[in-house]
């Protein structure tokens, strides 16, 4: 099967790749890009002129919910939500039900996937066993199963584990994914803390509750010479941090949600519960300090932390309801709005949204290199549309920016070669 | 939004003309009061629901007799005896009351947001009753009717909220009343009890009680809220009570003309003095009285009552 995506805008930031041609794709693989001309129309060839071609994006933290909480999402809606959303790449976090903490877990997920045959799934497993924070799991198994990274996402992991993981899975070369909070500050906060809990009333999850952790993690990755990597991170003293760290030499990267960069805690006088998040949305000085920790590179990736919940979990009381929001299919259009608003240039969004995730989790995706896996992304950089509920084809609707008008629209997935999404 | 419309669930959906509004309303009841019948058939034919998720005496109790007076057929549901107890969602308790077409719906949880919840999901008309720490609107109200009713207006004077902010909704609802109508607000406490950011609200915020009191034109202390007082809030009661406690020597610094105030219920020796709350400066009975009115003012004004109705 061969396809030409002809008179395009090729961006390829891992080849320091950003002009107008052909790309040529033959037996699922990249074969090249030609000079741009008038488009063929022949069978197999695709008119690109106005969009931008990329590699297929990658993003470095979502929750499938598959195994064990198929009623919010599965590996399938997963999937299509992904290509949907241009990604053609995905690492799932292991708060499955089961966790991910065994080979039998990682090998399901990756099947699964394949069968399903959209797109490419890295899982994450836990830490520890069952994310209890106590025993680490069979690091060198796991990866040989397929997991390309360990988390307790979600659960705070003690100093004392920490240091052990990061020691042990340096060790196989792969980093140490951390969620970043420190729940003897943060316990049964729902909110950021700040001027707006203290009028709603709602408990407060202070922004120093993540940057002493992300502070912590620093010092440890620095004595064990190990990989450490931030999860979305929320407040200006984390990028503070990372900055500092980064500059020191320490082997520490970053990643932050869209939703952090463009919601605020004071959308939450609404009480929509599709606002509640963990880390919460903070206050405007956080995100302008993500934004330009983003624009500097202090912040390498942008990951979407997708995390389904069915609506019946969701229309409760704000402090009942279970925290997270839907990402896949909003990531690139918010990205965009970065770009058209002078945050970053379009090459270094899909830098964050392609190479730079790919080289954190060291799997051979994100770029369009000759001879690798075709997995491309077709946008229309400015065209405008309305993100409405119907569009949604995840299993849950938990997304904040229902309604929301945005400029920029996925036309085409491509995975291995093969259209798997087409608008 | 304003007191025409549908609900009752922040003090900020108001303006300082629609607060105006419910206490001459209010001021109108009080009449109606004072006759020998004291109904009026606003409500006549309509449903009110009081749903306290959450214990109460004197706001249910207020909120029952202000819809009767207005001839409204009431129904009273707490917790134990609703379907909560068998899990059923707020959400789905929600639906099953509209679909009895109540008119107003009155609720009072223990959760933020729950009156808000209700209100995007019946049509009636609801009323907070309190929504955990969040707010009371309707005790606020009845807080600025006392005021005026003693002092005559309530710009320009100086109000000190003191103890429990932190997990007070009557210290949230009033220190946006208050403010709202020109009064200068200092909410006073330990630095635990206080929440943090508060002063983005625009109030003082004052760590000494005898600092605050020589200024003040009223000292409206709250409820210690031991059961929630958790995690090293507080070292102990009686370390509260030294620093924070109405008595008679914390009077004696005030202002002549300053009055006591306090939504009860009261600890009596733990945030005020029994000899001031039952004082002659305590404005705490008249709060209870006003309850009444204040929310026979705002049931007939969310019902599409017009002050003028009252005047015969």
């Amino acid at each position: 099967m061969n396809l030409r995506i002809e008179n395009g805008r090729i961006i390829d930031p891992a080849n320091n790749i950003d002009k107008t041609g052909t790309l040529v794709i033959r037996n699922g693989k990249i074969a090249g890009i030609e000079k741009a001309k008038t488009a063929r129309r022949a069978k197999g060839s695709f008119d690109a002129t106005g969009m931008v071609i990329c590699p297929g994006l990658v993003d470095m933290h979502v929750h499938l919910r598959d195994p064990g909480q198929e009623y919010k999402e599965d590996i399938e809606s997963g999937s299509l939500a992904a290509v949907k959303g241009g990604f053609t790449t995905l690492a799932c976090m292991p708060n499955t039900d089961p966790i991910n903490d065994n080979p039998s877990v990682t090998e399901y997920m990756i099947k699964k996937t394949r069968r399903v045959g959209l797109i490419h799934l890295y899982p994450i497993a836990a830490i520890s066993k069952g994310s209890q924070g106590k025993e680490l799991t069979e690091f060198g198994v796991l990866k040989r199963a397929g997991a390309v990274a360990f988390s307790d996402d979600g659960q705070p992991t003690r100093a004392g584990l920490m240091r052990r993981a990061l020691e042990y899975a340096s060790q196989f070369d792969m980093p140490i994914l951390d969620h970043c909070e420190e729940r003897d500050l943060s316990r049964d906060g729902v909110m950021h803390e700040g001027e707006v809990s203290a009028l709603l009333g709602l408990k407060g999850w202070p922004g120093e509750a993540e940057s002493t952790i992300v502070y912590r993690n620093i010092q440890l990755a620095a004595m064990t010479q190990a990989r450490i990597h931030m999860c979305h991170l929320s407040t200006s003293e984390s990028v503070a941090q990372v900055r500092a760290g980064k500059r020191a030499g320490v082997r520490v990267t970053a990643e932050v949600a869209p939703h952090h960069l463009f919601l605020e805690d004071r959308a939450l006088e609404s009480f929509s519960t599709n606002l509640k998040v963990n880390p919460p949305l903070r206050s405007r000085p956080h995100i302008r300090s993500l934004r330009q920790g983003l624009k500097q590179d202090v912040i390498d990736a942008i990951a979407t932390d997708h995390a389904p919940h069915a609506d019946f979990e969701k229309q409760t009381v704000f402090e009942s309801a279970p925290f997270g929001l839907l990402g896949l299919q909003t990531a690139l259009p918010l990205g965009l709005q970065l770009c058209h608003e002078k945050v970053l240039t379009l090459k270094q969004l899909i830098s964050k949204l392609t190479i730079l995730p790919a080289r954190i989790l060291n799997i051979p995706h994100g770029t369009l290199t000759v001879g690798s896996r075709a997995d491309v992304t077709i946008f229309a950089p400015s065209r405008v549309w309305q993100f409405r509920a119907e569009d949604i084809v995840s299993k849950s609707h938990n997304s904040p920016f229902i309604g929301r008008e945005m400029r920029g629209e996925v036309i085409r997935t491509i995975h291995n070669g093969r259209v798997v999404y087409s608008v | 939004m304003g007191i025409h419309s549908k609900d009752l669930l922040s003090i900020a959906d108001l303006s300082a003309k629609d607060i105006h509004q419910i206490l001459n309303t209010a001021s109108a009841f009080k009449e109606v009061l004072k006759r020998p019948i004291r109904k009026v058939p606003t409500l006549r034919g309509k449903t009110v629901i009081n749903f306290f998720v959450e214990a109460s005496t004197r706001t249910r109790t207020s909120f029952e007799l202000a819809a009767k007076y207005l001839s409204a057929d009431v129904v009273n549901m707490s917790a134990s005896s609703s379907s909560l107890v068998k899990g059923e969602t707020l959400v789905d308790t929600a639906q099953t009351l509209q679909a009895m077409n109540p008119r107003v719906l009155i609720i009072r949880h223990s959760s933020v947001g729950a009156a808000h919840l209700m209100a995007t999901s019946m049509q009636c008309s609801v009323i907070n009753a309190g929504d955990g720490p969040r707010e009371h609107p309707t005790q606020a109200l009845l807080d600025l009717y006392t005021i005026r009713e003693a002092k005559g207006s309530i710009q320009g004077l100086h109000v000190a909220i003191v103890g429990d902010v932190l997990h007070s909704r009557v210290a949230r609802s009033n220190l946006l009343a208050l403010q709202k109508m020109g009064a200068k607000v200092t909410l006073v406490g330990p630095k635990t009890l206080i929440p943090p950011h508060i002063e983005g609200s625009g109030v003082q915020v004052c760590h000494s009680l005898l600092e605050v009191v020589p200024t003040a034109d009223i000292i409206m202390a709250l409820r210690i809220q031991w059961e929630r007082i958790k995690e090293n809030l507080l070292p102990s009661i009686r370390e509260y009570s030294e620093n924070y406690s109405i008595t008679p020597a914390v009077l004696k610094k005030a202002k002549k003309k300053a009055l006591i105030m306090h939504p009860g219920p009261i600890n009596r020796g733990v945030e005020i003095a029994p000899e001031i709350a039952d004082g002659p400066r305590s404005l705490i009975t008249h709060q209870v009285e006003n309850g009444l009115v204040i929310r026979m003012a705002l049931l007939f004004l969310l019902c599409g009552g017009r002050s003028g109705e009252l005047a015969h």
